[in-house]
């Protein structure tokens, strides 16, 4: 698990003046296992080392966040579908959790026991259309 | 089983409105067959923080992906365009937008006005009491005085156009181009025990306070009060004969996979685009080998799905776009009526869509390289979401009798009923028609101050609009069904959704589908008599 929260932290850290919390905070890395997603990703993070050996001669527990982030996109030149595909699940975990929701400014959060308010109109900005005048054809 | 007066198949759209219509004469004995089972407003998803998720799967308008009990296969892999429905109790209504324009009065006239396609049968003016009559029990938002329509005569207020859809009504006055609040299927009021619209925007995954105007809640509950009944998770597989070429009746198989026989005076198919195309092709007899209304090979064929071009804007400012209902908020009919300058006949729509989603907005973002991965991320979504607008271009597809659908009997549902196989490409008028719509939209972003950072054609997951394979017309040499949606060749079957449209206009179907079930059922209920032999 330690491997998959280095690889949260350099796609989805987190960033406090946002309200947004880091990926492996809201413990992304269980739904890996969930979804049956670990040979995946022992995949891609082999590939992602691979890179880093190759680029930094340093092995991925050696390497900072940017270089980590810079194996990343290496790697995703390669395995494009491996990556994204795994890259995406974080997505679908990270954009669904209620915390992330109430950070993002979504208005009301699921079940939504709220709605909305959306401040009225003032149809008088219609008036430019009417003016020009009916534009529908008339059929003989 | 006991014989009925009326059996409709489909419970959708225009199922609802027959049965509705129809139930109004209380000596009718009607029943409702619905593939389908019912939906639990309570259980929709968007009562989950997780209901994207749900939409990409199980709420998912491609059935493929849904893969319900109720659903049949889908083969579009020779189509530009995958199909979208919902099969079940209410049908698409559950899972569509609510938006809820009438046709114009030339799509009913194009042969005349523009010497396309064909003209229909009737005419606007024919369907204009039933517009009205559909309007109130489904409560559609909107705003009277639209000069791209004769008068409406009464609406619920519009739904609000939110920040973002302010800018984007100064940009048409900028440009002179006509716009509209949206024609939407949401309360915005308390109306007809329903109660308003709270602005939450997931409208596509059902709607749990029940403020979009699916039929399950509007037309539904008033046909059950007068004494249809409706019978769900029954498969139809077959329109039977009798010895005189006239419909006895369908079977059917429940949930349990059971047949049955359901004697009728008369059929009334609301199947679909799709669905009631394929019930006919499925109802083979040596009378009709090639399928039931086939003889002239027009079932299937004709198929129209309304190709879209999208483009999505990004405004600098926070425009809270994720907030409202996601497809209604303004039209533009600038682009509708045919222009002999322009490099294609007849128009389209420019439907104004609010902002996606989050999950929706990153996923989206990300694939088109917008959205980096890193320290970088949250403050590039920040200006992403909630910052973004959709236009979409519903182009007139105009009806090609090479388009169709045919059975597929490799690909069966779960009671080993064939799925489809969809056969579709675009005509050269369609293509320049999205360029053209593609351009103007442009145009718009940038007469507004938002930055285009997205612009395709067609959109692939977008056939939600399926019409005109089992046309109407006068001559039953190239049309199935006459203008009271009787079939031609069998007195006692009708269909009345919008399989029998002509042509397709350039605006959601589903008003003009409901307003056309709506005249033809009041029709035979008024003349039930006459237009149907005993």
């Amino acid at each position: 698990m330690p491997i998959i929260t280095q690889f949260l932290d350099a796609i989805l850290p987190g960033d406090i003046a946002l309200g947004a919390p880091s990926a492996s905070e809201l413990n992304i890395q269980a739904s890996f296992k969930e979804q049956g997603l670990m040979v995946q990703m022992d995949e891609l993070i082999s590939f992602i080392e691979k890179v880093s050996l190759n680029e930094f001669n340093l092995f991925l527990g050696d390497i900072n966040i940017e270089q980590y982030l810079f194996c990343v996109e290496r790697a995703k030149r390669k395995k494009v579908r491996l990556a994204n595909n795994l890259i995406l699940h974080c997505f679908k975990v990270y954009y669904t959790h209620p915390q992330v929701l109430r950070g993002l400014s979504t208005g009301s959060v699921p079940p939504f026991p709220a709605g909305n308010t959306i401040e009225s109109d003032d149809w008088l900005t219609l008036e430019d259309v009417f003016k020009r005048g009916p534009i529908f054809r008339e059929v003989p | 089983m006991e014989p009925v007066d009326i059996l409709i198949v489909g419970s959708g759209a225009s199922g609802a409105a027959a049965a509705w219509s129809l139930s109004r004469d209380s000596s009718l004995k009607i029943v409702c067959l619905e593939q389908g089972g019912i939906t639990d407003p309570n259980k929709y998803p968007s009562t989950s923080h997780q209901w994207e998720l749900t939409k990409q799967k199980s709420a998912s308008f491609d059935p493929n992906i849904r893969a319900n009990k109720a659903d049949f296969p889908i083969d579009a892999s020779d189509s530009p365009i995958a199909l979208a429905n919902y099969n079940g109790f209410g049908g698409s209504t559950i899972l569509y937008s609510g938006h809820f324009p009438r046709f114009h009065p030339s799509d009913f006239a194009v042969k005349t006005l523009d010497g396309v396609a064909d003209d229909w049968p009737l005419s606007y003016q024919d369907l204009a009491p039933f517009f009205t009559q559909n309007e109130k029990m489904m409560g559609i938002a909107g705003l009277v005085g639209d000069t791209a329509y004769p008068e409406y005569e009464s609406l619920l207020p519009p739904v609000p156009l939110g920040a973002g859809g302010k800018r984007m009504a100064k940009a048409f006055n900028k440009l002179g181009w006509h716009w509209w609040p949206s024609y939407s299927a949401m309360n915005t009021h308390h109306h007809q025990d329903r109660p308003p619209c709270i602005n939450l925007g997931p409208c596509n995954t059902g709607c749990p306070q029940g403020a979009k105007g699916s039929v399950d809640i509007t037309y539904w509950p008033e046909a059950k009060k007068q004494g249809v009944e409706i019978r769900t998770e029954c498969a139809v597989f077959d329109i039977v004969l009798d010895n005189k070429g006239r419909a006895k009746g369908v079977r059917y198989l429940d949930k349990k996979g059971i047949e049955y026989f359901q004697e009728a005076a008369v059929v009334l198919l609301a199947g679909s685009g799709i669905g009631t195309p394929r019930l006919l092709l499925n109802s083979k007899s040596p009378a009709y080998p090639d399928g039931l209304l086939n003889n002239n090979g027009l079932v299937g064929r004709n198929l129209m799905l309304h190709p879209l071009a999208y483009t999505e804007g990004v405004f600098e400012q926070n425009v809270n776009s994720s907030i409202g209902p996601h497809g209604c908020c303004i039209l533009s009919q600038e682009f509708y009526e045919s222009e002999l300058k322009r490099d294609f006949v007849r128009g389209y729509t420019m439907q104004i869509l609010r902002g996606t989603p989050p999950l929706e907005a990153a996923m989206s973002s990300y694939l088109t390289r917008r959205l980096p991965l890193g320290a970088k991320h949250h403050q590039a979504f920040s200006k992403i979401f909630n910052h973004n607008m959709g236009i979409a271009i519903i182009s007139e597809d105009l009806p090609e009798w090479h388009n169709h659908i045919e059975l597929d009997s490799e690909h069966c549902d779960s009671h080993g009923i064939p799925g489809i196989k969809v056969h579709y490409t675009m005509h050269e008028n369609t293509k320049n028609m999205l360029k053209h719509g593609i351009e103007r939209s442009k145009e718009l972003f940038s007469a507004s101050g938002a930055k285009v950072v997205s612009a395709f054609s067609p959109v692939k997951h977008a056939g939600w609009h399926l019409m005109g394979t089992a046309r109407m017309g006068n001559d039953p040499k190239n049309s199935v069904v006459n203008q009271h949606g009787q079939a031609h060749a069998i007195d006692n079957l009708f269909i009345v959704d919008s399989s029998i449209f002509v042509t397709s206009g350039a605006v959601n179907p589903v008003a003009t589908a409901q307003a056309l079930t709506l005249k033809i059922c009041e029709e035979l209920r008024k003349n039930i008599k006459t237009l149907v032999r005993s």
